[in-house]
């Protein structure tokens, strides 16, 4: 009899976590309270992180990325010596990007530019979507890569709707689709998170890979230094004088 | 007094180094490699995997310095060819320092002298199959993916974007001209794979495909960057490589 109720609550055990967690309010705040407190991410004013980007062979790139509040957002990406900058101060997005042929500074297009505002929030995008008075409504359980997750459907106001994976007992993030209008149709955007790592008492992905569904190829992105609050000037966010549109 | 072929091989390294220069775009852009020429209207600049041509009035200033690339040149030159240990290690080094051009060139020597190393094959994308390493597009076609455009996708995902576009190309023209522009975008995705094979084959691993960057890690360039403004690179190699060193076991005899 003791056995039967060891094994009872043995196979419940997985379950505990849904339990508790059934309504997306509950599953957002858990998700904030696993990658740290309130208090801790909202103390981070600026935030810089390196790493590479690997596409597949002779195609890797170093990568910055600079954030500073409130929604400002800096990438430098440098491939073979050469360096493009995608930068978001606020309003605009602007780039230069010498290799695509993009060497005189460059405004964004305005959609490109909307995905901006999301990226540039710290507290990821479910924090993001609340913040931009995104819908957001838990779909439903699925496992994801042999583990069970809660799927968590965002209805941003402009951007295309997203679906976020949690890990239903560390409550981060191991996948994120979307869709994207690539070459004039639409394709479904997969995202993966792992190799999660504390900085400073928050909790970042290390590696991050994205891809189209269904499709081999990946872009790779592995984050080698994370830095809470360095010194970045405005300056570093601003379209240089002359930016065409 | 030198030896004549030191003075020679000096004089080969100097365009490497003396040229090497930061070039610095307005923004904070920036291109890094060797000047080759300069005028008042333009900078043309050697990256390593071709060069590139950037306006004057883009240029803030010019840093002169020596860059990754010299090093990686000068280091290639010091290595024996069938040095695998010397080869990995450089391409990891090249692989950090953002030349995926060199560091492709060096994992492919490595598995030219060890075709079996682990590391190299991997760093090239190779994949073990059935007991061999095959490249990454082998691999694609043993799983049934198909290239278009540049892109690896699933046939059915091919013809669905084929269709997809016939569809549109029929909403603009009168029903009875429906069938033949179908036959016609059947050879149209036939000839593109065809013409994306051929391009594949002359310039592999650059291909300009979609990189999906997505997600909260930032957002960056539509596609991976390729060869739009970026012309080949000139085929005479940049420094002349030392003579090769005997082997001990040879240095013993």
């Amino acid at each position: 009899m003791r056995r039967l109720t060891l094994a009872c609550l043995l196979g419940l055990g997985p379950l505990a976590g849904f339990a508790h967690a059934q309504t997306v309010d509950e599953i957002v705040a858990r998700h904030i309270e696993a990658r740290g407190s309130e208090a801790q991410w909202q103390a981070v004013r600026t935030l810089r992180m390196t790493g590479r980007a690997v596409a597949g062979p002779g195609r890797e790139a170093l990568i910055t990325r600079e954030i500073k509040q409130p929604g400002r957002v800096r990438t430098e990406f440098t491939f073979q010596g050469i360096t493009g900058v995608f930068a978001f101060d606020g309003k605009r997005g602007w780039q230069i990007s010498p290799l695509t042929g993009v060497i005189e500074p460059r405004l964004m297009p305005a959609g490109e530019a909307l995905l901006a505002v999301e990226q540039a929030d710290l507290e990821g995008p479910l924090v993001a979507a609340r913040r931009h008075g995104a819908a957001l409504v838990l779909v439903g359980r699925e496992t994801i890569a042999g583990r069970e997750t809660f799927r968590i459907r965002v209805t941003p106001k402009s951007n295309p709707t997203q679906e976020h994976y949690l890990d239903a007992e560390t409550f981060l993030i191991l996948r994120s689709d979307t869709t994207r209008t690539v070459g004039g149709r639409n394709l479904a955007v997969e995202t993966a998170f792992s190799d999660y790592r504390s900085v400073g008492g928050l909790v970042f992905p290390h590696t991050i890979e994205m891809g189209a569904a269904n499709r081999p190829d990946r872009l790779r992105i592995v984050v080698e230094t994370i830095e809470l609050n360095p010194t970045i000037d405005d300056s570093r966010f601003k379209a240089p004088s002359g930016t065409r549109k | 007094m030198r030896h004549p072929s030191t003075i020679a091989v000096l004089l080969a390294l100097i365009p490497a180094i003396a040229g090497a220069d930061d070039v610095i775009l307005k923004g904070g852009g920036r291109v890094s490699g060797r000047i080759l020429s300069r005028t008042d209207k333009a900078i043309e600049v050697d990256v390593g995997a071709g060069t590139i041509t950037v306006p004057m009035t883009s240029v803030v200033r010019i840093d002169q310095k020596r860059s990754p690339l010299d090093d990686y040149y000068e280091r290639a030159g010091a290595l024996r060819a069938d040095d695998a240990a010397g080869w990995l290690a450089l391409g990891k080094w090249a692989s950090s320092q953002g030349l995926g051009s060199q560091a492709r060139t060096a994992f492919e020597n490595v598995v030219a002298a060890d075709p079996a190393n682990v590391e190299a094959n991997q760093a090239l994308g190779r994949v073990f199959m059935d007991g061999r390493w095959v490249t990454q597009e082998d691999s694609y076609r043993a799983r049934g993916f198909v290239q278009f455009e540049g892109e690896w996708m699933a046939p059915a995902d091919r013809d669905a974007i084929v269709k997809q576009r016939d569809q549109q190309q029929q909403a603009e023209t009168a029903q009875l001209e429906a069938e033949r522009r179908t036959r016609e975008a059947e050879a149209r995705a036939a000839e593109a794979e065809a013409r994306a094979r051929e391009a594949e084959a002359a310039a592999p691993g650059n291909a300009g495909y979609p990189l999906y960057w997505d997600g909260y890690w930032g957002y960056g360039p539509p596609v991976w960057p390729t060869r739009p403004i970026v012309t080949p690179p000139r085929p005479t190699p940049p420094i002349a490589r030392p003579p090769a060193r005997p082997r001990p076991d040879e240095a013993r005899q």
